[in-house]
């Protein structure tokens, strides 16, 4: 049986205010499967990272023309709400960038956000992802943060490349309920 | 290869004079506040030959001619306090969210004009503002709030408030726009609203540099003459404020009274020592304590 099409650009141009950044991309990335963009340095990939959960608004002059189908569903459509979209659709980070406070209030940030307050259920989770994650460094916290960022399970999940291994480990970890869009600079490391 | 080592030794020489010179630097800038402290100090010890300190600091009442001669300038001590307490209630929240709304908020057109005007605020003359509160937010005052007198330590307050919040709100603002866009990425890349964002994350992180504008806007009111020359102080109430609709006695108006237009000035210029020593020990006091708790929250992070 064929995997469903999850997301799916459409002739998708991206500009930084004058500067065109990405030049009319049509790609499809489907459920339960691993997408691996490879490039060499600057040529856009985390640009379209970005668009994929719209993180490039935050960008001033910057401008998005084309589609974004999630589910069918142009994410750029003025009456998507953007906070519902990044609750669904995450971002690991190239560069690991931790709140300054403790990894339990770290870990326990996302569904914070997202309004679970039971103090009880969000300790069991924090213990959860601890344990899945060897002990403690900066990039660790980044990971465990993602997935519990929405209590969804069909959340999909877009990722930057980390060091490798943790971010081969973590792919296939994730990708069982989910769909995942590594970013590598060679394809070896895939 | 040998000019190599040569050329090493010239250069680290060269660092160290450096250093010594910018140390020497820093050491004047220390030593005249110093210098300072220690001159008022042994000058206005006398004074407590004649009244305790005890007296001198918590005594109510200021009756130099009476016999003996009562020194109290507790009412003084605690006018000074109300009115910088008052003043930060009303700049602090103003200065900060300000600070906010033009760091986060206000597009960057919008920041290019309003930020250089609240700056230019702070360089208004304190006269001019005391004058101001005096001719203008007195009788207003006194008609709004329907009291005996628009001069009183919350019009001091006001035209206090007015002095400090441009120093808050610009340093607040250097601070809030400096919070690495990295934080705040990872933050609504996991959802959160723009808001849950400042109150959790923003804020937090900038919060030494907004106590860093707290502590100096609210100094810079803290030892202010001139507003409160022209709105509050009187150079004797018999007796502490009882609102803040009442004149109060200041530090700092009464070492200026004391020291041109009382009736023996060189007899009582131990008076104005210990005076200054106190507004001083305040404002030094306050900054202290401010500054410790900032360097408590850059130990924890």
């Amino acid at each position: 049986m064929k995997n469903q099409l999850k997301i799916r650009t459409n002739h998708l141009n991206f500009y930084y205010a004058d500067f065109l950044a990405l030049q009319d991309i049509t790609l499809e990335f489907y459920e339960h499967q691993t997408t691996a963009l490879i490039g060499p340095s600057g040529c856009g990939k985390s640009t379209l990272l970005r668009c994929l959960n719209r993180m490039n608004d935050l960008i001033p002059y910057s401008r998005a023309a084309g589609e974004v189908l999630l589910d069918n569903r142009n994410i750029y459509d003025p009456d998507v709400d953007v906070v519902t979209l990044r609750r669904r659709v995450g971002m690991v980070f190239q560069k690991p960038n931790p709140f300054p406070k403790t990894v339990f209030e770290n870990i326990a940030y996302g569904p914070r956000v997202n309004g679970i307050r039971n103090k009880a259920y969000l300790a069991e989770q924090v213990e959860h992802s601890l344990k899945q994650a060897a002990p403690g460094m900066r990039s660790r916290i980044g990971f465990m943060t993602r997935p519990w960022a929405s209590p969804e399970d069909s959340s999909s999940a877009c990722a930057s490349p980390g060091p490798w291994q943790w971010s081969r480990k973590f792919c296939s970890w994730m990708s069982r309920p989910r769909r995942l869009i590594p970013l590598q600079h060679r394809r070896s490391r895939i | 290869m040998a000019g190599m080592h040569q050329g090493g030794r010239l250069r680290q020489k060269r660092e160290r004079a450096i250093r010594i010179l910018f140390f020497c630097i820093a050491l004047a800038s220390i030593t005249t506040l110093a210098l300072i402290v220690v001159f008022l100090f042994m000058e206005g010890l006398p004074i407590f030959a004649k009244v305790s300190v005890h007296d001198f600091i918590f005594g109510t009442y200021w009756y130099p001619t009476d016999e003996p001669p009562d020194f109290g300038i507790f009412p003084l001590i605690m006018a000074s306090l109300a009115v910088t307490a008052t003043a930060s209630l009303i700049a602090i929240p103003l200065g900060v969210l300000t600070a906010l709304y033009l760091a986060e908020v206000a597009s960057a057109r919008v920041r290019e004009w309003v930020k250089p005007i609240v700056e230019l605020l702070a360089a208004l003359p304190s006269v001019v503002i005391g004058f101001f509160g005096m001719v203008i937010v007195a009788p207003f005052l006194q008609e709004i709030l329907d009291i005996p007198t628009g001069l009183n330590l919350f019009n001091a307050s006001l035209m206090l408030a007015f002095m400090s919040i441009p120093t808050i709100c610009s340093i607040s603002e250097d601070a809030i726009f400096s919070v690495p866009t990295e934080l705040k990425e990872a933050s609504l890349g996991l959802g959160a609203t723009k808001w849950q964002t400042v109150y959790r994350v923003v804020l937090p992180a900038a919060l030494p540099g907004i106590l860093t504008g707290a502590i100096l806007g609210i100094s810079r009111a803290a030892g202010e003459t001139a507003p409160i020359m022209f709105t509050a102080a009187v150079f004797f109430t018999p007796s502490l404020p009882k609102s803040i609709f009442d004149e109060i006695m200041a530090l700092p108006y009464h070492v200026y009274v004391l020291a041109t237009a009382g009736t023996e000035i060189e007899k009582t210029r131990h008076l104005q020592y210990g005076t200054a020593l106190v507004l001083i020990a305040l404002v030094l006091g306050l900054n202290l304590l401010a500054i410790l708790y900032r360097a408590r929250l850059r130990r924890k992070r």
